[in-house]
């Protein structure tokens, strides 16, 4: 006798799986070429961040592309087909292993390159200085209390009482006098606080060791300077801009304050070790690249030249005015009785 | 024309191109009796010392140099580095302009360094034709027509840093930092290829990083690719620097 009953319906719907779980899961296969992935779901969770950040900013690069004039613009298009997975799948374990979020400002970038020889953008994963202190906090080898991170104007008063026989305790006076009114920026300071006050740090940076931190190919649209103006898609010079300059330096004292934090090596674990790859080959992506676009682009000819006059240097400090001599009389009557 | 090594690494560098009635200084990071022992203590013929950039091993004697009444032709970025404000003997120098230094001509472009307005050199003689110098940079932007000598950096080889690396000899840092201010011995030979060097005499390999290069074997590379005279500057070393090769 044939069965004749119906089997039971299930209500059990199958989820699709949205684009992101789909990267996370795609990312973890590929890296698990590395060993076992042990990712927690947290970490799981900032993978998918990953994909989020990278899909938008690819889209939003491509926009940028196809603004280009067809002439200037490069032909690899922004889209994921294009993008060196095997490589960002690394990239995105390690970073996510290390619990860098790209969603939470200046704690990891990503920027794409084209590689002309893959024709395949690579993404290369920068710290920003919220990122290099996760990982200082996570693995360092003494870690401070407090990290207190201040810029000094020319109208603050700034002193660093260092430790000696008479003074246990590393401390600094620092008082910014008018709020509204510090002048210009002469450097800046981070001090490592500690439970034990004994163990306190205070370094100074001058303008200049701050300058001198300032990336080769730094951006006028954030540390200030001049950029090309263009009008009509035309350059037609320069123009100076402002830019973000006291953040900048607020932001390279806060990256020096914590890369001086020591790493313990015994804390030293697969995940520190895959994202110390990660960032060698991310400041390899950038290299290959620049050399890549830049390299041997243009012809210099010494015999086009006519022949310039040096200029000489220019003294930087103005020399010392004399004190105003005063040769107005006061108005007679008023004078200073004069005493013998 | 003659031109000597006197230094050529991070401890200190200096080189001369000693003409017949003219010679020029390139380099200012060995003390200044050295260059004078190397000219037999006769700086009469030196018209003047170019310099690169500000770092120490290229520029921390240029004030000795100048108090000896060298002239100093730099970058203003560079200038403004020295532990003197000004002095006469300091001549600002600007990218892709030309000057003269005695019978030297005089061509400073940029290049890519972690230090304030660096800059390469083409010096032309009529002794030694035109000389490509460079150093302490990433890759180079421009090519140079009608070269006879190339003075260039050769600092490391990429499988050398990256072995390193890897067996822990060196720190990712310091890695980092060579790789992102200094020519590879890969990036050179791109230099190489992207110029003509049929007129070329000698290439002269500096600027050799004491761990993450092998001398003999950038040598040999750099010949077998060009087949011209390649030397590996070492302190002490003299060569024959002439527009002809004989």
């Amino acid at each position: 006798m044939a069965d004749t009953k119906e089997k039971p319906k299930t209500d059990i719907v199958k989820k699709e799986m949205t684009q992101s779980e789909r990267f996370t899961q795609a990312v973890i296969k590929e890296a698990s070429s590395v060993g076992d992935l042990n990712l927690s779901p947290f970490q799981k969770k900032l993978c998918q961040n990953y994909f989020i950040k990278l899909d938008q900013q690819l889209k939003d690069a491509e926009i940028k592309r196809l603004q280009q004039d067809e002439k200037y613009r490069p032909a690899l298009e922004y889209k994921w087909e294009n993008v060196n997975m095997p490589a960002l799948a690394l990239g995105v374990v390690a970073m996510a292993s290390m619990e860098l979020d790209p969603m939470q400002p200046n704690q990891i970038f990503m920027v794409p390159y084209a590689n002309k020889h893959t024709k395949k953008y690579d993404i290369s994963f920068t710290k920003g200085y919220r990122g290099l202190e996760t990982v200082a906090m996570k693995y360092g080898r003494d870690i401070p209390a407090q990290v207190i991170v201040e810029l000094v104007h020319s109208n603050d008063t700034f002193k660093i009482i260092k430790k000696d026989m008479n003074n246990p305790v590393e401390k600094y006076i620092f008082e910014t006098g008018d709020a509204f009114d510090r002048g210009d920026i002469v450097g800046g300071f981070y001090a490592h606080i500690y439970a034990d006050a004994h163990k306190n740090k205070v370094v100074a940076m001058t303008i200049a060791d701050i300058e001198k931190r300032k990336p080769q190919k730094a951006s006028a649209e954030f540390w200030g300077g001049e950029k090309d103006k263009w009008e009509n898609g035309k350059k037609v010079g320069k123009e100076t801009i402002d830019g973000w300059h006291t953040e900048m330096c607020r932001k390279t004292v806060y990256r020096a304050a914590y890369n001086d934090i020591t790493i313990d090596s015994s804390k030293i674990d697969a995940n520190f070790q895959l994202m110390s790859r990660i960032d060698k080959d991310s400041i390899d992506i950038s290299v290959r690249a620049e050399i890549a676009t830049n390299a041997n682009t243009e012809t210099l000819d010494i015999s086009h030249e006519e022949i310039a006059q040096p200029e000489k240097k220019v003294a930087k400090k103005a020399p010392e005015t004399q004190p105003e001599v005063q040769t107005e009389q006061p108005p007679v009557g008023e004078q200073e009785e004069i005493k013998f | 024309m003659k031109l000597h090594c006197i230094g050529s690494s991070s401890k200190g560098n200096s080189y001369i191109l000693e003409g017949k009635t003219n010679t020029l200084i390139i380099e200012c990071g060995i003390p200044l009796a050295k260059v004078k022992e190397a000219l037999n203590f006769d700086l009469t013929n030196v018209v003047g010392a170019l310099v690169t950039h500000c770092h120490g091993d290229h520029a921390k004697y240029a004030v000795e140099y100048m108090k000896a009444g060298v002239d100093i032709g730099a970058s203003i970025g560079t200038l403004d580095t020295f532990k003197i404000d000004t002095t006469h003997r300091m001549r600002v120098l600007k990218a892709k302009k030309k000057y003269q230094f005695g019978e030297f001509v005089v061509m400073p472009f940029d290049i890519v360094h972690d230090a304030p307005e660096p800059f390469g050199f083409l010096i032309k003689h009529d002794e030694c034709g035109l000389v490509l110098f460079v150093t302490d940079t990433q890759y180079l932007k421009p090519t140079f027509p009608g070269l006879n000598q190339v003075i260039i950096e050769a600092n490391y080889s990429q499988k050398i840093i990256d072995g390193r690396m890897d067996d822990g000899d060196t720190i990712a840092f310091v890695r980092n930092r060579v790789v992102q201010s200094h020519m590879s011995l890969e990036t050179c030979k791109e230099v190489l290829r992207a110029n003509d060097l049929s007129k070329v005499n000698n290439i002269l390999l500096i600027h050799l990083s004491d761990g993450n290069s092998h001398e003999k074997d950038f040598v040999n590379e750099i010949q077998g690719m060009t087949g011209k005279n390649v030397f590996a500057a070492q302190s002490g070393l003299v060569i024959d620097f002439n527009i002809n090769s004989f």
